[in-house]
């Protein structure tokens, strides 16, 4: 071979080295996530009910409407309740809620929230501690995920695995495991995750941040393979020059 | 007859030694022929489909690639299909029964009169031995003629052979329009009504003159093109080279014939010389003068004819480095009439027939450098898990749908040839940089020099496959991270087997360049491949009244060229006027 073309074979091979380096630590960095199947914001539900069977007369909020502790969401006028008051066998301050002697009983919400369904209508009957409403309730959503993990991904998850969560308007949230739930399909963990995350509890409930919303939950596992001590190399070495 | 024929690419011969009749006109290709267009019809469905569409990066690759390969299939398989064409009609069977009409000697007759026939062999620095050889092969043609050695190689040893052997020699002291240039020159002196044309390693049949020029019955034929066949197929390069081309040769060629498109090929061809002189001389201003000369005739309404016959046998490119530099040559001659000369344009004086055929030489060239794009694509999906097709296609309808296109193809290669060549296989495969940068050169108006295809020099083949090494390294490190990949997760991908193997080939090419260096560091004895390629097939030299050129030495209106003649066996130098404007 001539000398310029050692040249540039030796400097072609440098930058071969130097594309494949790159690319493995990108791969590398790619191997130690893992993409969600699905994933959605939940909250916990709380049901609203009558502890009196009677008929609904009037409601007061819609699905939608915030509520706070407290407030009164429906009327029910109970003759049983009427009866029982007459005959003084219970009390309003046994009930805890604003009754009318009349046997009207307000139903109020006991948790801040919004409605998110009203299943019981003026003039419906409700039976004793049948459900009239439901509350998501306040700061409480989180992420419902569902990975499909091979058995070594699904070892390198743990609770307190910190997860981006990256929501339809691409705004990127971060959070971490708080519970996993398996189970094995052909050799594959289908594990549906629980995610908490600081940001989305202090969202109140409105626009994206509602149940139902699809979001992109981005697992960080944690890199076991040969070349994690070079990651961390780097990424420290990122940080450290505030990139 | 069993022997009569040499062993090239393009001679079959079953293993009792009779040669294999050719399958071209067999109905069992055509019928595979058809079940190859519907693969690539569904094939090509299959990409398009916007369901099994993958991510945009690799799938516009394997899209772009695939439409060129499918696209020049499906052409070249409509050419095939029309190959099915003889040209010997009537009236050549009439001339050829009167070709030689005169019993006292061997002159030529056409339509009742005599034609002069002038054979050049143009030489260029080729080994002694092999001019010689094609020289006195060339002295002996059947049919009285002329044989001219055009040395623009300036060697003293072949102008004393020239003149051993019975030709006239010239030597131009110009190296301009390089072979073109040459044959221009020699066009000047040599005023015969046919002149045949020859590389120095190609050595013609003894018919080759009987065979074409009763053709030149139709006043309408510019130039007869007989085959490139090769016979020293004796490295992976020269096999991978010469097998190459044997669809080309066996049915391109033949196809274009019914469209009047056949184009020239520099070497084995005879041409009339006033078509010549109808375009201004042999095109010049290109690497690839026989495509544009063809391309130049047939723009002024003649016809040309090829016969797949082989009337001339000789070497495929032997060396990386001659491959090299022929595939850039050619590549580069194509890349030209795409761009500076784009066939389809409403302007060029071409039939529907002519410009489809130049557009798809035109672009034939960019099917060589597909195997880059598609090489791309398993380091793609390897490193950035950018997937060409959709996941939910199972790799089995996948695959059906590849066989389809890719089966097929080398089903019908294989009928073709005759077997199945891992080495076409390989240097298709690997030869993209050298298609990439005959392409750049056209774009970027970038000159090379100009190189006859069967000189061998010494140098180790590893200076002109620099891309090919970096592309090995590259993927075969990919493999490794590959291999890694799938042992993590248990399970063996498309992408990681696809990156194997495309390292696996150019690992090939590779070795196949190691064998040459080291064939060049320590250079054998010669086999004596001398024995093979005895003179048995020169029958014995009759010269008979060779007609003399005409006296036209200061013909040319003294054009500032200096130029050596010597007539054979006289050894008289006369040197051409110089100078005088």
């Amino acid at each position: 071979m001539t000398w310029p073309n050692r040249i540039r074979l030796f400097f072609g091979l440098l930058v071969v080295l130097a594309i494949v380096a790159v690319c493995t630590i990108a791969f590398n960095q790619r191997q130690l996530r893992a993409e969600s199947a699905s994933a959605s914001i939940v909250s916990q539900e709380y049901s609203v009910g009558s502890i009196y069977a009677g008929t609904v007369t009037e409601q007061l909020v819609r699905a939608g409407d915030t509520v706070k502790a407290g407030d009164t969401l429906f009327l029910v006028h109970s003759p049983l309740l009427a009866r029982d008051l007459a005959s003084e066998s219970i009390t309003e301050s046994d009930l805890g809620v604003p009754v009318d002697p009349d046997g009207t009983l307000a139903v109020t919400s006991s948790v801040d929230g919004t409605v998110s369904e009203v299943f019981a209508p003026v003039g419906d009957f409700a039976q004793s501690g049948e459900v009239l409403a439901a509350i998501d309730r306040a700061q409480t959503l989180t992420v419902e995920a569902e990975f499909t993990l091979t058995s070594r991904d699904y070892g390198r998850m743990s609770d307190g695995t910190i997860v981006d969560l990256l929501l339809p308007d691409d705004r990127s949230i971060r959070g971490i495991v708080t519970e996993i739930d398996v189970e094995t399909v052909d050799g594959l963990a289908t594990s549906t995750v629980t995610i908490e995350s600081a940001a989305l509890k202090a969202q109140s409930l409105e626009g994206l941040y509602r149940p139902g919303t699809p979001v992109r939950a981005t697992l960080h596992l944690r890199d076991d393979g040969p070349l994690s001590g070079v990651s961390d190399m780097l990424r420290d070495f990122r940080e450290q020059v505030g990139l | 007859m069993t022997n009569a024929l040499p062993r090239t690419h393009l001679t079959r011969f079953d293993p009792a030694g009779r040669l294999v009749r050719s399958s071209e006109t067999s109905a069992l290709f055509v019928l595979i022929s058809v079940i190859a267009t519907l693969g690539v019809v569904a094939y090509s469905l299959f990409l398009l489909n916007p369901e099994n569409r993958g991510d945009v990066l690799p799938y516009l690759l394997v899209l772009v690639a695939e439409s060129i390969l499918v696209f020049q299939a499906l052409l070249s398989m409509w050419t095939i299909l029309s190959s099915g064409y003889e040209p010997r009609d009537f009236p050549y069977h009439e001339a050829k029964r009167l070709l030689l009409a005169n019993a006292d000697d061997d002159s030529l007759h056409l339509d009742g009169r005599v034609v002069l026939v002038d054979v050049f062999i143009t030489v260029y620095g080729e080994e002694l031995s092999t001019v010689r050889r094609t020289v006195e092969a060339a002295v002996a043609l059947r049919g009285a003629h002329r044989t001219w050695v055009l040395d623009d190689g300036r060697s003293d040893a072949v102008k004393d052979s020239a003149a051993e052997l019975g030709a006239w020699y010239v030597r131009r002291l110009s190296g301009n329009g390089a072979k073109a240039g040459n044959l221009n020159h020699a066009l000047s002196i040599a005023k015969g009504d046919l002149f045949a044309v020859f590389d120095a390693d190609f050595v013609p049949d003894p018919d080759f003159l009987i065979e074409t020029v009763p053709f030149f019955t139709d006043e309408n034929v510019a130039f007869v093109q007989t085959p490139q066949a090769y016979g020293n197929l004796t490295t992976v390069i020269a096999r991978g080279a010469a097998f190459m081309q044997t669809v080309f040769y066996r049915f391109a060629q033949r196809g274009r014939n019914r469209f009047n498109a056949a184009f020239c090929v520099g070497t084995n061809v005879i041409f009339r010389r006033a078509a010549i002189d109808d375009i201004g001389g042999m095109h010049t201003d290109s690497k690839s003068e026989d495509v544009w000369t063809a391309l130049s005739l047939h723009e002024r309404g003649w016809r040309s004819i090829y016969i797949p016959d082989v009337l001339a046998v000789g070497d495929a490119p032997e060396t990386i480095e001659a491959f090299s530099k022929q595939q850039l040559r050619w590549a580069t001659g194509g890349f030209e009439i795409l761009l500076t000369h784009n066939p389809l344009n409403p302007k060029r004086r071409l039939t529907g027939d002519q410009r489809i055929q130049y557009f798809v030489t035109a672009t034939f060239y960019l099917t060589g450098i597909c195997p880059l794009l598609l090489i791309l694509v398993p380091p793609l999906e390897i490193y950035f898990d950018l997937r060409p097709m959709d996941l939910t296609i199972t790799p089995l309808t996948w695959g059906l749908y590849y066989a389809g296109f890719y089966a097929m193809q080398i089903l019908l290669a294989w009928f073709v040839v005759g077997s199945f060549r891992w080495e076409t296989l390989t240097l298709s495969t690997v030869s993209f940089p050298i298609y990439t940068k005959a392409l750049w050169n056209v774009i970027t108006g970038k000159d090379v020099g100009w190189h006859v295809t069967g000189t061998a020099t010494r140098r180790s083949p590893f200076n002109f496959i620099v891309p090919q090494l970096l592309f090995f390294v590259f993927l075969a490190l990919t493999s490794v991270v590959a291999i890694w990949r799938d042992a993590n997760h248990g399970s063996l991908t498309l992408a990681t087997a696809w990156n194997v193997t495309n390292t696996l080939i150019l690992a090939a090419f590779i070795g196949a360049a190691l064998h040459e260096h080291r064939a060049a560091v320590h250079p054998r004895p010669a086999p004596a491949p001398a024995a093979e390629a005895a003179p048995s097939a020169v029958a014995p030299v009759t010269i008979v009244a060779r007609p003399l050129p005409a006296p036209v030495l200061g013909g040319t209106g003294g054009a500032a060229v200096a130029t050596d003649i010597v007539g054979p066996l006289r050894s008289t130098r006369t040197r051409a006027a110089r100078g005088g404007s």
